[in-house]
């Protein structure tokens, strides 16, 4: 590679030292052929080993698999922690099939539905060493529960989970769970059958760390897992790194890692890490490039960059206890009125226009094609919208449109707020602070008529997207029914579905899906896109593996020596 | 003199006493900003809403809540809400990139700003004072964040003279690598007071030049040298010296936050202003105390000083 930027910057001084300043010019151009000629060098193809470096624009909010509950969180802990079943690892619907990780098989389930019974794997060793038993997946379970993490609520469903919960001591017992160390056999017994319990099985929360593992947030000191990589000199806030782990099986559907090492440093800058991938300094960014960079990224380095769909939607809700919206006509009119195309472009282009609520990638997505508010890539039907409008005696109505004022929830409350104005509303945007938006909205003395909503899957089941639409979620505050859509065939479908296996259920999910649509219980209009932007030294076509739940999958990273 | 000093220094815990009530206050009764909720994650229920409010102490009133929070900020185990950090351990690992950032371009802001204000006070009113005073002019006039940015990416992307931001420890890095990242951040802080400091120690000057003992100082046969050294640069200096305690006790604080951002030094002023984004109060009141203490004790340092060396302020 060039010369490193201290001599560089020496040579600069020396020679403005001298006077000759342009010279200091020269060498920098000097070194950016150098650099561009390692480039060249190094597309000569990549191979298993060695290290790459990798950036996020922030530390994990915890390198704690009970705490964990973002998208840098994840993409690292599933490359250190496994539950008792995981999503193999591959790109599109094949990410999305559980695989049994821990255990020999895919658990048993009843016939009831309630009780779900597996085996361990034999001769499971930490990556220190220690064997995993079969009692280590309750105390897991407790840590997260006693640790107050944002997942608990959803092992509620578990027997006794609830109030072990509530007792908040550490040294009781979840009654629903048992486990024999001895044939490493685990039995958990759910209050009500539940169709998504494997899928929040397999969330990082009930990642198996050893049973003395103390039941503190263990950010500093990560616990060993059972992963590709273990961690090694983290530094809070600032970055860590990811070594392989000798300890770790074979498992059907986790492939060995490729790299020996991956550094994670954290850099708040997003335009530095740009520049840094482009001068092949960082091999792979979390965050999409910043607006003002992806043109260029996009034309010049189109070989190195691709953007993918999340599972993820991006909607307005619409009260429905709240005038107007209240009106089916009404609700209809503003879908009728949204330019999905616009919106886009409010994303920087990072925005896939849809019309169904539930994201391509899950499961019961079935594309609603005609949309009945017309193609998502054409232009809207104001005029239309406007008459329905007048037709249903609304014009001239004060509307509140609700967002925060982070990107993109401002640009397009705004827009929204606009959109209403010209199908004859008195639409004023009201920008809450971000960090209290979605309790302010979901507080139901808040009154909130119309605003800005948005959901990424935390497990691609559908149940994941349908209780922001379900009437049974309804609550007085921190409602996650931003709209109180209270439609009784919808909790009644959403109630079935919710107790069989997926692949029963997921026909009924695309019915509700249509459903929410006709009738207008919400405007969607799109699923955001993120993206992979890597150095020249990652073989793009065959190391970059998105998954749908964690990203890049990160075992799957090579790069050049 | 005793009584001063003991009068300053009350002054001084109840001007912190004050602003930590005040903060605490202010991002206690923000509209929702029940930090239980956000701590419950995106899948709330009002049972881990509960627990957590119990467990935490929010459920409290608010004086209780006040107490146990400056209790914990002072016996160091204040934790964020946010990430469960501990606060003050935060502020430790922040301060060396905060302390390096503030340290080098005070003393750089200090030492040029004087030179340039002598420089200009000298050749007041000819044209190397005009041309100067449009340069400082320039400077104070340039936003720390556009200059910073502007300089990052033309000789750290560009030209790869300086590092592309960041920040380099000694212990890994070594001594070189650690100035070399730290030079650029340096010099865009230091712009904007240069031109400041230049401003008030030409005016400063310009005022003393003209004192009676200045002339007897000429009179009596001093070299011009002498003169504008030890009689005028000296007297001039205590309204500078004392701008340049109050500015660095402020940086010193976590003030910088727009040349950690720009730079991306994840220093305690950056981390500021990524708590108040997230209104995480623990760290919120932690930084601003740390802040205010700077401030306040710098503050308290000059009037000392002044009182030393001026009996009449200790009467007042």
């Amino acid at each position: 590679m060039g010369s490193s930027p201290l001599k560089r910057f020496t040579a600069a001084a020396v020679t403005l030292g001298a006077g000759l300043a342009i010279a200091a010019c020269g060498g920098g151009e000097d070194s950016a052929e150098e650099d561009a000629a390692a480039g060249q060098e190094a597309t000569t193809g990549a191979s298993a080993g060695g290290k790459a470096m990798v950036n996020y624009t922030s530390f994990p909010d915890y390198l704690d698999p009970a705490l964990s509950y973002t998208q840098e969180g994840w993409n690292t802990l599933s490359t250190v922690y496994t539950p008792l079943v995981t999503f193999r690892r591959a790109e599109g619907a094949e990410g999305a099939e559980l695989v049994p990780a821990l255990v020999q098989e895919m658990p048993e389930v009843s016939e009831d539905g309630k009780t779900y019974s597996m085996t361990l794997r034999e001769r499971l060793e930490y990556s220190d060493g220690k064997p995993v038993k079969a009692s280590d997946f309750e105390r897991s379970l407790q840590r997260a529960l006693i640790l107050q993490s944002g997942g608990s609520s959803f092992y509620f469903d578990i027997e006794g989970a609830e109030e072990y919960f509530e007792g908040g001591k550490a040294k009781g017992d979840i009654r629903g769970i048992t486990a024999d160390d001895e044939t490493g056999e685990i039995t958990i017994k759910l209050k009500t059958p539940n169709g998504a319990f494997p899928y929040i099985l397999s969330m990082p929360f009930a990642s198996v760390v050893p049973g003395d593992t103390p039941f503190e947030n263990q950010t500093k000191n990560p616990p060993p897992g059972v992963g590709p990589y273990r961690f090694q000199n983290v530094r809070q806030g600032r970055g860590y790194e990811l070594v392989r782990n000798e300890n770790f099986p074979e498992i059907e559907g986790l492939p060995e890692p490729k790299l020996d090492r991956i550094e994670v440093e954290i850099k708040k800058n997003q335009r530095r890490q740009v520049q840094d991938v482009i001068q092949n300094k960082v091999d792979w960014i979390v965050d999409p490039p910043p607006a003002d960079q992806l043109r260029e990224v996009k034309a010049e380095y189109s070989d190195r960059y691709e953007e993918y769909v999340t599972n993820s939607t991006y909607y307005y809700f619409m009260n429905h206890r709240v005038a107007p919206f209240d009106n089916p006509e009404v609700r209809k009119a503003v879908n009728y009125a949204i330019d999905k195309r616009a919106l886009a472009r409010l994303f920087g282009g990072l925005l896939e226009p849809g019309c169904n609520f539930l994201p391509p990638g899950m499961q019961g997505y079935e594309k609603i094609d005609p949309c009945p508010y017309g193609d998502p890539n054409e232009a809207p039907q104001v005029d239309k919208a406007r008459q329905m409008i007048k037709d249903a005696g609304v014009a001239g109505d004060e509307v509140f449109v609700y967002g925060n004022g982070e990107d993109p929830s401002r640009p397009t409350t705004e827009y929204l707020a606009d959109v209403l104005n010209q199908i004859g509303f008195e639409a004023k945007p009201r920008i809450i602070e971000a960090s209290v938006y979605f309790q302010t909205v979901g507080n139901q003395k808040t009154n909130a008529q119309i605003g800005f909503a948005n959901w990424f899957q935390d497990f691609p089941h559908p149940q994941n997207f349908m209780f922001l639409v379900d009437p049974a979620s309804i609550q007085n505050t921190n409602n996650p029914n931003l709209g109180n859509v209270e439609d009784p065939e919808i909790r009644k479908a959403l109630k079935e579905a919710s107790q069989q296996p997926i692949e029963e259920a997921a026909n009924r999910y695309a019915e509700v899906d249509r459903q929410l649509i006709a009738e207008a219980h919400v405007a969607p209009y799109g699923h955001r896109k993120l993206t992979n932007f890597v150095s020249e030294r990652v073989d793009f076509e065959n190391c970059t593996v998105t998954h749908p739940v964690y990203d890049l999958d990160l075992t799957q990273l090579c790069v050049t020596e | 003199m005793a009584a001063f000093v003991i009068r300053r220094l009350l002054g001084m815990v109840l001007v912190l006493f004050a602003v930590s009530v005040l903060v605490f206050l202010i991002f206690t009764v923000i509209p929702n900003g029940d930090p239980a909720y956000r701590m419950a994650g995106k899948n709330v229920t009002p049972q881990v809403v509960e627990q957590i409010r119990k467990e935490w102490g929010f459920d409290q009133n608010l004086f209780v809540q006040y107490t146990t929070t400056m209790k914990k900020l002072f016996s160091g185990n204040l934790i964020s809400y946010e990430n469960r950090v501990n606060v003050v351990e935060e502020i430790i690992r922040g301060l060396p990139r905060t302390f390096a950032l503030a340290i080098g371009a005070a003393l750089i802001w200090f030492v040029v700003g004087v030179a340039v204000g002598l420089f200009t006070a000298v050749r007041a009113g000819r044209w190397p004072d005009r041309v100067v005073t449009v340069i400082a002019l320039v400077g104070i006039s340039m936003p720390v964040f556009w200059l910073g940015a502007l300089a990052s990416y033309y000789l750290g992307y560009k030209a790869n003279i300086f590092p592309n931001g960041g920040y380099a420890e000694i212990a890994d890095e070594g001594f070189l690598s650690w100035l070399h990242h730290l030079l650029l951040p340096w010099l865009v802080l230091a712009t904007l007071f240069i031109g400041v400091y230049s401003r008030v120690v030409r005016s400063s000057m310009l005022d003393t030049i003209n004192e009676d003992y200045v002339r007897t100082a000429r009179a009596k046969g001093l070299s011009e040298r002498r003169v504008l050294i030890r009689h005028v640069l000296r007297n001039s200096l205590i309204p500078v010296v004392t701008l340049w305690g109050l500015d660095f006790g402020a940086i010193l604080g976590g003030g910088a936050i727009l040349t950690e951002t720009v730079f991306d030094l994840q220093g305690i002023g950056q981390y500021f202003a990524e708590s108040i984004k997230r209104l995480d109060v623990p760290p919120v009141m932690a930084v601003t105390m740390f802040g205010a203490f700077f401030i306040v004790a710098f503050n308290t340092f000059v009037d000392i000083v002044y009182a030393l060396l001026d009996p009449r302020i200790r009467l007042e």
